[in-house]
């Protein structure tokens, strides 16, 4: 008969337990909180990081077409690419969104073939972020072409210049955390 | 007589338990700072490598009448954009364009952005090479801050 009609001896009191389970799921709601809010900041990062080393591939590109090309022509645009039908290419405009750069190559005794490595912006809509798209042609031996797109592309002016005498392009990107530059400055192996 | 010690924890637990959260609190949030840091120290690097391979171009195979344009004060990098440094020439500019956020919490301007982390771009003719050098300062360390520096050592023009 000794204590059995304590109530206090052992276990927990129902407010013990729902104080307990209130603060467990506090803590528990809090560290989730901290750890979404961990992920996000990743995200953000990630997204900008990913953004601008694929535009640093793009410079890399555009800088590679230029200085092997065996010639190459800036155009106003797309549509006055498509209307020029040169059999090469020739000055071109001083300035525009559109850079062609042609590459000839033999092989094996052969005719040959040539290679034609096409940039073109494209503006935006209404959030003034365009897109780089990297067109690779195969124009002799019928090849499937090679089609690349490069978005959040900011620019000021017309991305391909000849200023100076120098083939050269120049956009920023707008990624999750900030402002990008990109200067690409390439004298064609074919010109010096 | 009451037991003292029935319930309830005693100061001093209570007091050591908020001190465990507040160091694992300081743990994390350290933690998430300096995986901040390290990535904006890894962008910083690899525009920091761009801006030098832009200007190994230029000095290498800029048309020879552009050599000598740009002047020998300071002057802001994208002012002589796609013009050679000339020797002892300091050129600045800022490597990081933070989106600009508006102290009064407005919502417009979302491509408007700010200049951060100052750069200086020297080029200095050290016997037989062309020596570039980069200079700019993490912005996170505390003083005195971490000045990075790159270079780059280019040939002579023939």
């Amino acid at each position: 008969m000794k204590n059995s009609f304590s109530r206090r001896e052992a276990g927990l009191t129902l407010v013990e337990l729902l104080a307990a389970i209130v603060s467990i799921a506090l803590v528990l709601g809090a560290a989730t909180g901290l750890a979404m809010t961990a992920i996000a900041r990743q995200k953000v990062e990630f997204d900008a990081a990913r953004l601008e080393t694929q535009h640093a591939e793009l410079a890399n590109a555009i800088f590679n077409a230029i200085k092997t090309s065996d010639s190459f022509q800036i155009f106003d645009s797309s549509h006055s690419a498509e209307t020029s039908s040169l059999s090469s290419y020739r000055t071109g405009v001083p300035s525009g969104d559109y850079l062609s750069c042609r590459h000839k190559f033999t092989g094996g005794g052969g005719p040959g073939g040539l290679v034609e490595e096409d940039f073109e912006f494209v503006p935006g809509s209404a959030d003034g972020l365009g897109t780089l798209i990297q067109t690779i042609h195969f124009p002799s031996t019928g090849q499937q072409q090679i089609r690349r797109e490069f978005s959040a592309v900011l620019a000021a002016g017309p991305l391909f210049s000849m200023k100076d005498g120098i083939p050269q392009a120049h956009w920023s990107i707008s990624t999750t955390l900030d402002r990008a530059d990109f200067n690409v400055y390439a004298m064609p192996l074919s010109m010096r | 007589m009451p037991s003292t010690n029935e319930g309830g924890f005693s100061l001093i637990e209570v007091m050591v338990s908020v001190v465990v959260l507040s160091v694992t609190t300081l743990g994390i949030t350290s933690a998430w700072k300096l995986a901040d840091d390290k990535a904006l120290a890894a962008r910083l690097d690899e525009r920091a490598t761009r801006i030098l391979a832009e200007y190994s171009e230029l000095q290498s195979f800029a048309p020879e009448y552009l050599l000598g344009q740009a002047s020998s004060s300071s002057r802001m990098d994208f002012e002589t954009r796609g013009l050679p440094l000339s020797p002892g020439e300091t050129r600045t500019g800022f490597m990081y364009h933070p989106r600009h956020v508006d102290p009064t919490g407005g919502k417009g301007g979302t491509l408007t952005f700010d200049d951060a982390i100052p750069y200086q771009l020297t080029l200095v003719m050290d016997g037989q090479v062309q020596l570039i050098t980069l200079t700019y300062q993490l912005p996170y360390q505390p003083d005195p801050k971490v000045t990075v520096i790159k270079q780059i050592r280019l040939n002579l023009r023939q």
